[in-house]
């Protein structure tokens, strides 16, 4: 059973329009009114070509010929996913819809795409309190995460717990594990576009959830003709609920605030603005001065992308063409001042960019150039040495420019390559790098295909969040520059891909991929030195993954994703050690069964454990105080040390969760109610994200720090 | 008659069940002992203290009469040897009670004959415990000039900043401020050749630098590139010891030199 597309933008793919128009001509078959389209997707993929709005034309001259009655035709439309997969090479691409996303358990209330996403394959979080993603053995900052095409810097709320995309203004996400062609750069590992929805259907539509941690509203609809408008919101408050029983015992909430709105404007001209503003609260009363203490981190982002589409190009091009060109802005706060300063931290980011791309589409080739300039203003400081944050000061400006030239070309009926180059250069570095891609789909039949792909990519803005500590709060971004230079990787894939039924796939791939002068957050970094914020790490990550999925056509929807992943790191000493983010095995099984009145959806997750680095003992550190000539140990400031065992020597056990939900669906008058009940940890495992040992006992203990218990919450989702 | 996905799904969860059980905490096995040594050599002091005890790894029993609940190690030889290559033996520290001596502390007179400090100078400790462990490590004291005292001055907290500049010093990695009052105890930054503290500055504690009643005693002094590796970082469970330049051992041997003190009346 076909899903119906509401309002789709209309589409036409090279080879069916010649395929299409041929066939009619020979059947003598006139249309009339409206050219002859497949509604295929919501939004248009790269080798899809767009029609030009005056396209109609041609087919009213063949309206006034004499019309033939046709008889009732049945049409589905194929998946998108089907549609990349005939027409792309499209290696190691994943995309979750907001249909999936809304049917699949929730995670702490709240449907979240990007938690949804960590349970694809090749897509790993070290625990539920990280704000990173793990890409096929990659490190955490080593993922570009885009809003429509526009970065964001630290897309989590609540030190990783919650992503701050709202679900109801996502349509999709688009991720790419591996392997990405030309036109996407600046990190090593993987590319996460998350797309706005667009709802334009007439009148005022919307939908309220409410639930134990968040209340979120969304609304949109047309706007004129030929556009859309959306704005979401949502706000945590616990702080306020917790307030009522005891004040300031849990002084945090965060709040997001999400805009998009696309339009035709005249002369066939598409413009599209989106705009993100989501902020995280922490405020406390200090117990000296009774002075109101603030901790604030947030993103904003605003981004304006203007498109047209071409029928009338140059032959040399093709037939059609789209040109593009975006503009944005995406900054990233954070301001912590304690103590009247006694401890101040401040991370800033500016990011200001502008891109441009066009694409050229003919039968066998799809021609693109794109270019982009952007500019980013970075600083991080901490002023006091305290464990997790490295306590230095740095402001710096990074310019990059990048160019990529990339082809995609129907060699053979049976043979696409996608081939292309990108360059980045990058000012005050004096580096710049040519990046070739290349990635070939070769189909045994016509559900059969075989894949590879082969790319440089580089990256030049790093986390200084270490990778070895589990808890991962925030991103604190710093560029290159003269003393710290561009990461490289290469990726190889290679893989198989099979339509198993028009709603079910089985993709396996397995990569390698090699990097140099990766760098990583020098613990022990000095305050007074330049150079010293990062040590260099080479090493090699090489697994690979399977996915196994069911689309929703029917009462069931779900997949299986497993990954294997081998990761090897080497320090600037030639000491080999498997990283932090090193999973040796990582299976879910997700599915949703939707019944007439209910829709029943569970997770299971089954994860090997990470490495940890062992305590081996502790000591005091004493301090000399030239007053007395003898030692003290300050109590008010920590001063024990830990005696750390070899580099990520042990792992942590294996874990293993399993997350429900059950939705009841109804649907009185125009509203459609869904009240839901959620239980994340239903049997409340124990899984094990990090040791704390204690050698001040006797004998030394190690306890066992958990990640999130059993977590039952019920909400109610309204949508109109 | 029980459904079979009924029958799966409480098999499951039956045998999840227990994974909700783990302990939360084991005993951590015993590990290889580790020796700890600090030691600071202070230009302006008339004694030096060497402090020689062994981490906790669980390898041996411990009691909570000894310095700070880690194990000291006495009986050890414990000597710094000046460049002029006659290494001087510390002397073993008395008890209270008179008796010898207390474990772990190892004590060096600057007196004629004894350990008189020279800027400038390389200083070498060799540690040798009575199980035949050695340490040992090499300090280079900054060639700081004579102390330099500033006259005392009425501090109008709300109102006022703490503002101090010094010429560098030679061999100095870097300085250290110390602010010693009644209230706070001792505040400690590590800084260049200047430093700039609001009178309202509060601690991470949330007590103030500068207490109201109290004098607040500061002195800077440079400090070498031991002293300050070691004390300028933060040891975490995931990074290890804060970084030591001995050999055989954890901890400093690192050296002082004081270059300027005053004193404020904070109102």
């Amino acid at each position: 059973m076909g899903s119906s597309l509401r309002s789709p933008r209309i589409y036409l793919v090279s080879q069916a329009l010649r395929a299409c128009s041929s066939s009619l001509r020979r059947l003598g078959v006139l249309v009339g009114g409206a050219s002859l389209l497949a509604p295929v997707a919501a939004a248009p993929a790269r080798a899809q070509r767009p029609t030009a709005p005056d396209s109609a034309r041609s087919a009213d001259s063949l309206g006034r010929r004499r019309p033939v009655m046709l008889p009732t035709v049945r049409t589905e439309a194929p998946r998108p996913e089907r549609r990349l997969f005939e027409t792309k090479p499209n290696v190691s691409a994943l995309s979750v819809t907001s249909r999936e996303l809304t049917s699949a358990p929730r995670f702490f209330a709240e449907a979240d795409v990007l938690r949804s996403l960590q349970l694809m394959p090749g897509v790993e979080a070290r625990n539920d309190y990280t704000a990173g993603m793990n890409v096929r053995g990659g490190e955490a900052d080593q993922n570009l995460v885009l809003l429509d095409g526009y970065p964001v810097y630290n897309p989590f709320h609540f030190g990783g717990l919650f992503g701050t995309f709202i679900d109801p203004a996502v349509s999709r996400v688009d991720m790419l594990t591996g392997g990405f062609p030309a036109p996407y750069g600046g990190r090593l590992s993987s590319v996460l576009n998350v797309r706005s929805a667009e709802d334009d259907r007439h009148g005022l539509h919307g939908t309220s959830e409410v639930s134990l941690v968040a209340s979120t509203l969304s609304l949109g609809g047309a706007l004129g003709s030929g556009g859309s408008w959306l704005v979401a919101g949502r706000r945590t408050y616990a702080d306020q609920a917790i307030n009522l029983v005891k004040k300031n015992a849990f002084p945090y909430h965060f709040f997001d605030l999400e805009t998009h709105v696309a339009h035709t404007l005249p002369g066939g001209l598409r413009l599209a603005v989106t705009g993100y503003g989501g902020d995280d609260l922490l405020h406390f009363e200090s117990t000296t001065e009774g002075e109101r203490q603030d901790v604030l981190w947030g993103n904003r982002v605003v981004g304006a992308t203007l498109s047209k589409a071409f029928l009338g190009v140059p032959r040399l091009l093709g037939d059609s063409a789209v040109i593009e060109q975006r503009v944005s802005q995406s900054r990233f706060d954070l301001d912590a001042k304690i103590s009247g300063g006694g401890f101040s931290m401040g991370s800033t980011v500016r990011d200001v960019r502008a891109a441009g791309s066009m694409s050229a589409y003919s039968t066998d080739h799809t021609h693109s150039i794109g270019y982009e300039v952007a500019g980013q203003r970075l600083a991080y400081a901490v002023n006091y040495p305290v464990p997790l944050f490295p306590p230095d000061s740095l402001e710096q400006r990074v310019r990059s420019v990048s160019a990529y030239v990339d082809e995609l070309w129907r060699l053979t009926p049976s043979l696409l390559v996608e081939g292309g180059v990108r360059y980045d250069g990058l000012s005050g570095t004096h580096s710049s790098t040519l990046l070739p891609r290349l990635s070939v789909k070769y189909f045994l039949n016509q559900n059969l295909a075989l894949t590879a792909a082969v790319g440089e990519y580089a990256q030049w803005i790093r986390s200084m969040a270490r990778e070895d500590i589990p808890l991962r709060p925030v991103d604190y971004w710093i560029g290159s520059d003269s003393l710290t230079p561009m990461s490289r990787a290469r990726h190889y894939v290679i893989g198989m891909e099979r339509w198993v039924t028009p709603s079910r796939t089985f993709r396996v791939e397995a990569f390698y991929k090699r990097y140099s002068q990766l760098l990583e957050p020098n613990p022990f970094d000095d305050p007074q030195r330049a150079d010293d914020e990062f040590l260099p790490v080479t090493g090699w990550s090489t697994g690979a993954d399977l996915l196994l999925r069911q689309f929703e056509s029917g009462r069931f929807g779900g997949w299986i994703a497993y990954t294997y992943t081998l990761n090897s790191r080497t320090d600037a000493n030639g000491y080999r050690f498997f990283p932090s983010q090193d999973r040796r095995h990582d299976v879910n099984l997700v599915g949703s069964w939707r019944f007439p009145r209910y829709t029943v959806a569970a997770r299971f997750n089954l994860a090997t454990g990470t490495p940890y680095t062992r305590i081996l003992g502790e000591f005091r550190r004493f301090r000399y105080n030239p007053f007395t000539e003898g030692y003290t140990s300050q109590s008010n400031v920590p001063e024990l040390q830990f005696l750390a065992g070899p580099h990520n020597g042990e792992r942590l056990p294996i874990s293993q969760r399993l997350d429900i939900s059950v939705t009841h669906n109804f649907v009185p008058a125009r509203l459609t109610v869904t009240p839901y009940l959620s239980i994340m940890n239903l049997y409340n495992a124990h899984n094990v994200f990090g040791y704390a040992f204690d050698y001040t006992a006797t004998p030394p203990t190690r306890i066992s720090l958990p990640q999130l218990p059993i977590f039952p919450t019920i909400g109610l989702s309204m949508s109109w | 008659m029980i459904r079979p996905w009924r029958a799966i799904a409480g098999s499951v969860f039956l045998l999840a069940l227990p994974a909700a059980c783990m302990n939360l905490e084991d005993p951590a096995p015993a590990t290889e002992s580790q020796l700890v040594v600090h030691g600071v050599l202070d230009t302006w002091a008339s004694e030096h203290y060497v402090l020689v005890y062994r981490a906790r790894t669980g390898a041996r029993d411990t009691n909570s009469v000894n310095v700070a609940g880690d194990e000291p190690v006495g009986g050890a030889l414990v000597t710094i040897t000046p460049p002029n290559g006659s290494p001087i033996a510390a002397a073993r520290l008395a008890d209270s009670s008179g008796a010898c001596c207390v474990p772990g502390e190892y004590l060096f007179n600057s007196v004629p004959g004894g350990l008189v400090l020279t800027p400038g100078v390389t200083y070498s400790l060799h540690v040798r415990t009575a199980s035949g462990e050695e340490v040992s490590g090499t300090t280079t004291i900054p060639q700081a000039p004579n102390l330099m005292g500033l006259a005392g001055k009425v501090f109008l907290r709300l109102r006022d900043t703490l503002r101090l500049s010094w010429p560098r010093v030679s061999g100095a990695r870097s300085y250290e401020v110390i602010l010693r009052s009644r209230s706070l105890g001792l505040y400690r930054t590590f800084t260049d050749t200047s430093v700039v503290l609001p009178g309202t500055t509060l601690t991470l504690d949330g007590d103030m630098v500068f207490p109201p009643g109290d004098q607040v005693s500061v002195l800077v002094s440079a400090v070498d590139a031991n002293y300050y590796d070691y004390y300028r970082a933060q040891s975490d469970p995931f990074a290890g010891v804060a970084p030591s330049h001995l050999t055989g051992a954890v901890g400093v041997f690192g050296s002082i030199a004081p270059i300027l003190v005053t004193f404020l009346e904070v109102r």
